[in-house]
């Protein structure tokens, strides 16, 4: 693929895409990793139960 | 204070009809295209049967239609209960119902009639694409409408799926399908060549991710729950699974062009996102299963849980498999093979398929408040649909490596093992046949669930209405409360959390087609590329109406078995005037990038094509090719000639201002050429406007404008090196030779067809010496249509044919052709 990479490497600093890509989504994915953590147990439990009526609550 | 309200069954109810209806409709026309690829007697040598036409109908309905209608009715069930409010709007839940079915019915006519823009899974035209879009928004304004007006303050996972599935396919389908009409019906794409392969691409790989996928997990983690009666086991990784699924999705669209002539870092990126994709899939899979922990008794008595059990493992197995395939390594074998035809199937019949299956199972009984009519049956649908999904893959992946080993195959001497395409499909139909028994077995099931399902509904009554209370919401501050974390904020404000959603998914698209926009200024310019002649875009146009690009690619890869086979590999620059562009998927026949070359692998005259497209079973009796005889007699339509020019300089191709007005005639004198030259050939009745000859000019053009100059120059007076061989191993060596490559147009035994001459008499078109048949076959007679085999064969195996053919004379074999040429004594 000599060709198609030649005429891209042409253009200014093309590699920046790629390294955006992969920062935005280090930064992103932390930021998850983070809220997931410090989310407490009550929250994930009112949420999981969210389907189900009054009368199937269930653990 | 406790308000009253009624959920509407009657939309969850016509949707359910309408996933069974076209579910049904999409694998019985599957099942026919399975047939057709097995016996092409099935094509029925009519337009609107035919393959190239017929199987985008079965990947529309299949997608749009079965699987769409399934996204709704599990939406519009399960979007109600988790926020304790009815749908929005009925209006808009009738528009929404009876505009998707009406688009279904346009698509299937339309495409069955040859109105198709090639592009896969979008080849609706832009009428229809407008009429998609509408009714698209009607879906979400209704959902959002409905999101606004809960009584419950937070939004459950499943309800971002649904949110994620709506912003997504709407950017991707609007993006992709920016068209230029040229009449009504009839359209170009915006982008050409690469960038427009990209675009596609980005849309083609998404439309699996987010309408065969999101929505589906966003059901999964509703119904799941719900059947097992117990919570999803993670909810934390639910909102991991969320998150990063649709964030790396909409990256991996270039893992379908690998090996093309698209940019290497776009190849790059495509594979990292993809296989960072295997951990948010699999993290989504295994929730999905835990779930069913200290539940497996359930399993064993619930059909229902037994479909969802093998469609969340089918989601688990696809979800390995996509980024496997997506390394260059296994690309390179899988690629235009069975293989990704066994992967999307798996796919569809195993995730979509079992899914769609065990929310009916489940919902029937609730909907007409009964219990399910036989749980024996929906078992032996199960097991059923089960062994046809392995009657299906099982054959495919066998078939695929089979045919790309053969492909790659050389012989000891260089060669390639198998020359002759054919070979390696006439290999795999076997495997074909099987498939067809594992589809057949498959439809076997679903009409035992609808026999099932009828039984149900007519044992209990229509529940229209289900009426429930819940408090009404109380008002909280809309800003983020003190202790309350972001996402739990976000998670109560629904506008927000929409607009997040459209930046994460936006990431991917936009630093994926900003760099493609630059692009086109920097695509090395090859000065011998020019745009198609009048008759060139006509003939391009019925190629696509003809649906070709279905079984045939236009793209040669970097490897030395494709370039042994077809030619030069292909560069971005020789597709810079191609709106649409046309790769290609799946070699169901070979790559055509090369076909115009004369000197190429491939190159085949005029009067060939068109005896060949009329009926390629009369040249080669094992080919699965339809016939085309309507090409031959369906005119061009020449008031549509001025539109296209007009529009193709107004994207860019360099005609001359006012050149609409002359080529007209310019396509008509090179139609004329050509018909005039077919008639040496002994092509008499060729009619010069019609459609046949139109895509007879535009193959004769494919490839051939890298070549330009660089055709090697014929050698005369090349003389045969030695004697004739007389010995057996060699003769039959040459034998063997012969029946691959010269008994399509010679027939087997060198009789002659409407092709080529007969080869066992004793009259000769250009001289009967042994060095002059020699320098025909070796340096071919290009404009009667005989190649120049030096091309494909050493001088050892010109020998042995040369041979061969000599030790024919004089046979007299069955069917002989009548004499041409002078006659040698």
């Amino acid at each position: 693929m000599k060709l198609a990479t030649h005429y891209l490497s042409e253009i200014g600093g093309i590699s920046i895409f790629p390294i955006i890509s992969m920062l935005l989504f280090t930064v992103f994915f932390t930021f998850i990793m983070w809220h997931i953590i410090q989310t407490d147990k009550e929250t994930v439990r009112y949420m999981e139960q969210l389907p189900f009526d009054e009368s199937e609550k269930n653990n | 204070m406790e308000e009253k309200f009624y959920y509407d069954n009657k939309f969850v109810k016509l949707f359910a009809y309408a996933t069974i209806f076209w579910g049904v409709v999409g694998m019985v026309v599957g099942l026919l295209i399975a047939l057709q690829l097995a016996f092409p007697w099935f094509n029925f040598e009519l337009p609107f049967t035919t393959f190239g036409r017929v199987r985008p109908v079965h990947t529309n309905a299949v997608i749009f239609a079965f699987v769409g209608n399934g996204i709704f009715m599990g939406i519009y069930y399960s979007l109600p209960r988790l926020l304790k409010t009815p749908m929005w709007n009925k209006t808009l839940s009738a528009i929404h119902f009876w505009g998707w079915q009406l688009i279904i019915v346009a698509a299937a006519v339309t495409l069955l009639m040859g109105f198709t823009t090639s592009k896969e899974y979008a080849e609706l035209e832009w009428p229809i694409d407008i009429a998609i879009a509408l009714i698209w928004v009607v879906f979400g304004a209704n959902m959002i409408g409905t999101i606004l007006t809960r009584r419950v303050q937070h939004l459950y996972v499943a309800i971002w799926f649904y949110i994620a599935t709506f912003v997504t396919v709407a950017i991707l389908h609007i993006v992709n399908s920016f068209e230029l009409p040229i009449s009504f019906m009839k359209s170009y794409s915006l982008y050409a060549g690469v960038q427009d392969a990209l675009v596609q691409w980005w849309y083609g790989h998404n439309a699996v991710a987010f309408f065969l996928t999101t929505p589906y997990l966003g059901l999964m983690y509703y119904f799941l729950p719900k059947a097992a009666n117990r919570p999803v086991y993670s909810y934390k990784l639910s909102i991991i699974h969320f998150w990063t699924l649709i964030f790396l999705y909409i990256w991996a669209g270039p893992h379908h062009l690998l090996y093309n002539a698209v940019p290497d870092w776009a190849q790059s990126l495509g594979v990292i996102f993809s296989v960072m994709l295997i951990a948010p899939s699999w993290g989504g899979m295994i929730n999905g299963l835990i779930t069913l922990r200290g539940a497996w008794d359930k399993v064993r008595d619930s059909a229902m849980l037994k479909f969802m059990v093998v469609a969340v493992t089918a989601y688990g197995m696809s979800t390995f498999e996509g980024p496997m395939l997506s390394l260059k390594t296994v690309n390179a074998i899988s690629h235009f093979t069975d293989w990704t035809i066994a992967h999307t199937h798996i796919g569809a019949m195993g995730w979509n398929g079992f899914l769609t299956f065990s929310m009916l199972y489940w919902l029937y009984p609730r909907l007409f408040n009964t219990k399910l009519y036989s749980e024996k049956l929906a078992n032996v649908h199960f097991w059923i649909g089960t062994t046809g999904i392995l009657f299906y893959a099982v054959p495919l992946y066998w078939g695929a490596f089979t045919q790309t080993l053969m492909w790659k195959e050389f012989t000891a001497d260089g060669l390639l093992a198998y020359p002759n395409f054919m070979e390696t499909v006439s290999q795999i139909i076997p495997f074909y046949h099987l498939r067809t028994f594992g589809g057949t077995l498959y439809l076997i099931g679903v009409v035992i669930m609808i026999y099932n399902l009828i039984k149900t509904a007519k044992q209990g009554s229509f529940v229209a209405t289900e009426e429930a209370s819940a408090p009404a919401l109380e008002k909280i501050p809309s800003t983020k409360m003190f202790g309350e974390s972001i996402h739990k904020w976000l998670e109560r404000k629904p506008i927000q959390f929409i607009f997040w959603s459209i930046i994460a998914v936006s990431i991917g698209g936009l630093l994926q087609l900003i760099p493609m926009a630059v692009v086109k200024s920097n695509i090395p310019i090859i000065e011998s590329v020019k745009p198609y002649t009048p008759l060139e875009l006509q003939g391009r146009d019925v190629y696509i109406q003809e649906g070709c690009v279905n079984c045939h690619s236009q793209m040669v890869r970097p490897f030395r078995s494709e370039t042994e086979r077809y030619g030069e590999y292909s560069k971005a620059g020789e597709f810079v005037y191609d709106h649409p562009f046309l790769w290609g998927s799946r070699r169901t026949g070979p790559d055509l990038a090369r076909t115009g070359v004369l000197t190429g692998k491939l190159y085949k005259s005029n009067a060939w094509h068109y005896e060949h497209m009329i009926n390629p079973q009369s040249i080669n009796p094992v080919s699965v090719m339809p016939k085309y005889p309507w090409l031959a007699k369906n005119k061009i339509d020449l008031s549509t000639t001025a539109a296209k020019i007009n529009a193709m300089r107004m994207l860019g191709v360099p005609y001359a201002e006012g050149y609409e007005s002359q080529a007209n005639d310019d396509l008509m004198k090179q139609a004329q050429i050509m018909v005039d030259g077919m008639k040496t050939s002994g092509v008499e009745n060729a009619q010069a406007d019609t459609e046949l000859i139109a895509l007879i000019a535009y193959l004769q053009r494919l490839g051939v404008d890298i070549y330009v100059g660089k055709e090697t120059a014929k050698n005369q007076g090349v003389k045969m090196p030695e004697a004739p061989y007389t010995d057996a191993e060699n003769l039959g060596a040459g034998k063997e030779i012969f029946v691959k490559n010269c008994a399509a147009c010679h027939g087997v035994a060198g009789e002659g067809n409407k092709i080529g001459p007969n080869l066992t008499d004793n009259f000769w078109i250009e001289g009967g010496t042994n060095d002059k048949i020699f320098e025909v076959t070796s340096e071919g007679y290009i404009s009667k249509g005989m190649p120049a085999w030096k091309y494909t064969m050493n001088t050892k195996q010109l020998m042995q044919v040369v041979s061969y053919t000599l030790s024919l004379k004089g046979t007299n074999p069955p069917n002989a052709k009548a004499p041409q040429g002078e006659e040698v004594k």
